[in-house]
């Protein structure tokens, strides 16, 4: 007989968003269950994504700035036996501790957690398949859709993870490629073309779109160009691929529409995600996935069917840790009656580790100036601060948005070492509704790169007294 | 396991045992003492003081130039061309029905440019490896099983990888060398029983060599400079949770191990085995079907190329 169960949540999925939704119930007493595929809860972002991709950046940001450091004083050249791995050394270590601590998490906060696979049987009730058949349902009086997403795997590009690769494969290459073609220009495809291009292998983006990361400031998308191909990387924008195909030799050949034809060692097909949902069975809960395959939520995270909520890459872009694991904990304390922030959450800082890194927070220029007409901007150049000439942070800038008067911060966006974490400053100065002259009233450490804030701001405020006069 | 060649039987030719180590002397009282011959046999692998296998050039440099630009399908088709039977095996595998040409190929050039690079390398090393290690004189019928094994392996670990979206150049390597300890063993055994003048009874032989094979063969790949993830899977394929690391490439290894042992001495019959290390692997039933399904195709490439 089929063993059954009830639980006040039913979470599907261990990843950031899930975790997070679940730790939100059991600290209020509820009985949660965390359903997830994998053996351990972390989802993609610990085991495949963000904390394997980021111990290799380690590796390849030490590399880079160590030549650019040093002046040229020291010339780096990986050995061309250098395993990948070997650049990694850490990433076992880090992904167990983070698996650990997370499981740790659940623990102490009574959560259930079971690998199994999940598929919808009734609107809040889950039949769950063991890896070795076991069969067992489940119901919930809440249910939590943080399934995750994978790689999107496009027809006409052949995936086999040994020329061509996803970005879930590209890491478990046993040696560097000497030459790499990275198919799109988003988030991961930015990222790992930059790792790349940062350890010496010969990388080519092609993208349909004229600049990458289109979401982000254009600025920084030009700005991620100028850096990728001063370490040696070619960016083909408004290209679109004809043909992927082995050319029988151990190369990958690239057909684009323009008649040039690319040849790489290996080829990295980061076409954007999928959400996860094949499997899930959604029909008996009356839910289908929109046209971008994704889940329609609300404000807060909840379906069209009282009681089912859905977050993290499931529902769509960002698609971030950071935003799904904010998703989780706002759907969950909706789904427990608590009060949810006021703040939008488009407000959530987004941050991408390209090397150098790129950071945003509120609006672009373009999105700015659609919002609001005119505007006013300030930027500073890392290489005019004390603490950016130390580094060598010749390419790193902070561009800060005002609006007109000048007063208020509309949106913050950073290109440099450190980028992510610079950009929490604006995030915070913006939800306190700090004017911009904060930034130069205060006093920042000497030497930091948080002065390229004072820098920015006095540029803006320099431009308030001609559009005074001109009033 | 159920054995194609005879070993031979067990007695005792009554000799007195010679001396193996200045420390250790088989007991003439003892002779088929086969706790004893596995000690004396880890003890000389430990030592250094056991023959092993030296790696082919030819594998050496191939596995040394996986990311060497000079390594292209020219230089190795001239490699290959110096070694005829190395050139007919080629041919052969690229008529087998794992590439299933549509015409038949004839030359060299051809068949390089139907394999790529990459399944050439595979070929050419897992050939070279053959003829060094998988050879005991007398027992032909026993390591032409090993090697079917090996292969069968090998491509079952490609698989494997493939399945959860991982790199399957490392899978192909762990999975064809996680038994090179065995023909070694057996080779080593071999020497030693002539060596104190005894005989040991098949089952005995394989008992001896079941016990070592992991330990020799870590022994001989660390010998070989291999990474030591061939080394972790080498060593700990019975037991993937005590490899320091690697784990899952270690268990990927012992998954297609156990796939490989089922697939050709039971055929297949019941239920697959290696489900825990499925589920540590993130693999459910589906999977380990969809794998399965493929299997007769691989289990045929694995013949062809034995």
């Amino acid at each position: 007989m089929t063993e059954r169960a009830h639980y006040d949540w039913v979470v599907i999925g261990a990843g950031p968003a899930g975790q997070k939704a679940a730790i939100q119930g059991a600290k209020d007493g509820l009985r949660v269950l965390v359903v997830d595929q994998g053996r351990a809860p972390g989802g993609e972002c610990v085991n495949r994504g963000t904390i394997p991709s980021k111990t290799l950046r380690e590796t390849a940001q030490h590399y880079a700035a160590l030549e650019r450091r040093s002046a040229g004083a020291l010339h780096c050249q990986l050995s061309p036996d250098v395993q990948l791995a070997g650049l990694m050394l850490r990433v076992d270590e880090v992904r167990e501790a983070h698996a650990r601590t997370l499981s740790g998490q659940l623990l102490r906060n009574g959560v259930e957690f079971r690998q199994s696979r999940a598929r919808f049987v009734g609107v809040r009730e889950l039949e769950l398949r063991t890896p070795g058949g076991a069969k067992s349902v489940v119901t919930g009086d809440k249910v939590f859709i943080a399934v995750g997403s994978r790689p999107r795997t496009p027809d006409d590009v052949p995936v086999d993870h040994e020329l061509v690769l996803d970005s879930d494969s590209i890491l478990s290459l046993v040696y560097l490629p000497h030459s790499l073609v990275v198919l799109g220009a988003g988030v991961i495809a930015v990222e790992f073309a930059s790792i790349f291009a940062s350890l010496g292998v010969e990388v080519t983006i092609v993208d349909r779109f004229a600049l990458p990361v289109g979401f982000m400031d254009q600025d920084l998308s030009r700005g991620f160009v100028r850096a990728f191909e001063a370490r040696g990387g070619r960016f083909l924008g408004s290209t679109k691929y004809k043909r992927v195909q082995g050319d029988g030799l151990g190369q990958v050949e690239v057909e684009l529409e323009t008649g040039e034809v690319l040849r790489a060692e290996k080829v990295l097909s980061a076409l954007g995600r999928v959400a996860n949902l094949k499997g899930l069975a959604l029909e008996a809960t009356g839910l289908a996935p929109t046209e971008r395959g994704h889940l329609a939520v609300d404000a807060h995270g909840e379906t069209k069917v009282p009681g089912i909520y859905a977050c993290g890459d499931v529902v769509g872009p960002p698609a971030l840790a950071s935003t799904s694991m904010e998703q989780g904990r706002r759907a969950a304390r909706h789904a427990l009656g608590r009060p949810v922030p006021d703040e939008e959450l488009g407000m959530v800082p987004c941050g991408i580790y390209t090397i150098p890194e790129l950071a945003s927070v509120g609006l672009s220029e373009a999105q700015a100036r659609e919002k609001y007409g005119a505007i006013l901007i300030g930027r500073a150049s890392f290489h005019e601060l004390a603490r950016g000439m130390i580094q060598g942070a010749d390419e790193g800038f902070l561009k800060l948005i005002t609006d007109a008067t000048g007063t208020r911060i509309l949106g913050c966006h950073v290109l440099g070492d450190g980028a992510a974490e610079l950009v929490h400053l604006a995030e915070l100065a913006m939800l306190g509704a700090l004017p911009v002259d904060t930034f130069v009233d205060r006093t920042f450490n000497f030497p930091t790169l948080a002065e390229a804030y004072r820098v920015a701001a006095l540029e803006v405020i320099a431009q308030r007294v001609p559009l005074a006069r001109a009033a | 396991m159920e054995l194609e060649s005879s070993l031979p039987g067990c007695r005792s030719t009554g000799e007195t045992a010679p001396s193996l180590t200045p420390r250790r002397r088989f007991r003439p009282s003892m002779p088929n003492d086969p706790i004893d011959l596995s000690a004396t046999l880890s003890e000389r692998a430990r030592a250094g003081k056991l023959r092993l296998p030296v790696l082919p050039t030819v594998a050496v440099e191939l596995l040394a130039s996986v990311n060497d630009d000079n390594c292209d399908a020219r230089s190795l088709a001239a490699r290959v061309k110096r070694d005829p039977s190395l050139a007919a095996h080629v041919l052969r595998v690229a008529n087998s029905a794992r590439f299933a040409p549509k015409e038949p190929i004839v030359s060299l050039t051809q068949a390089i440019g139907r394999l790529g690079l990459a399944t050439l390398r595979e070929i050419v090393v897992s050939v070279a490896i053959k003829g060094s290690t998988f050879n005991v004189k007398g027992h032909e019928a026993y390591v032409e099983q090993l090697w079917r094994h090996a292969l069968l392996s090998g491509r079952l670990a490609q698989e494997i990888a493939r399945a959860r979206r991982a790199n399957v150049e490392a899978a192909f390597l762990c999975g064809l060398l996680h038994d090179i300890g065995r023909p070694v063993a057996l080779q080593g055994l071999v020497d030693l029983c002539k060596e104190v003048g005894v005989h040991l009874s098949e089952p005995v032989m394989l008992q001896t060599i079941a016990g070592l094979h992991q330990e020799i063969g870590a022994v001989l790949v660390e010998r070989w400079k291999l990474p030591d993830w061939v080394h972790a899977a080498v060593r700990f394929h019975h037991h993937p949770d005590d490899a320091p690391k690697h784990h899952d490439l270690v268990r990927t290894t012992a998954l297609a191990d156990a796939l490989a042992h089922w697939l050709d001495e039971e055929e297949g019959e019941g239920l697959p085995p290696g489900l825990e290390h499925a589920a540590e692997l993130d693999l459910y039933d589906d999977d380990l079907a969809a794998l399965v399904v493929c299997s007769a195709k691989l289990m045929a490439e694995a013949q062809a190329a034995a």
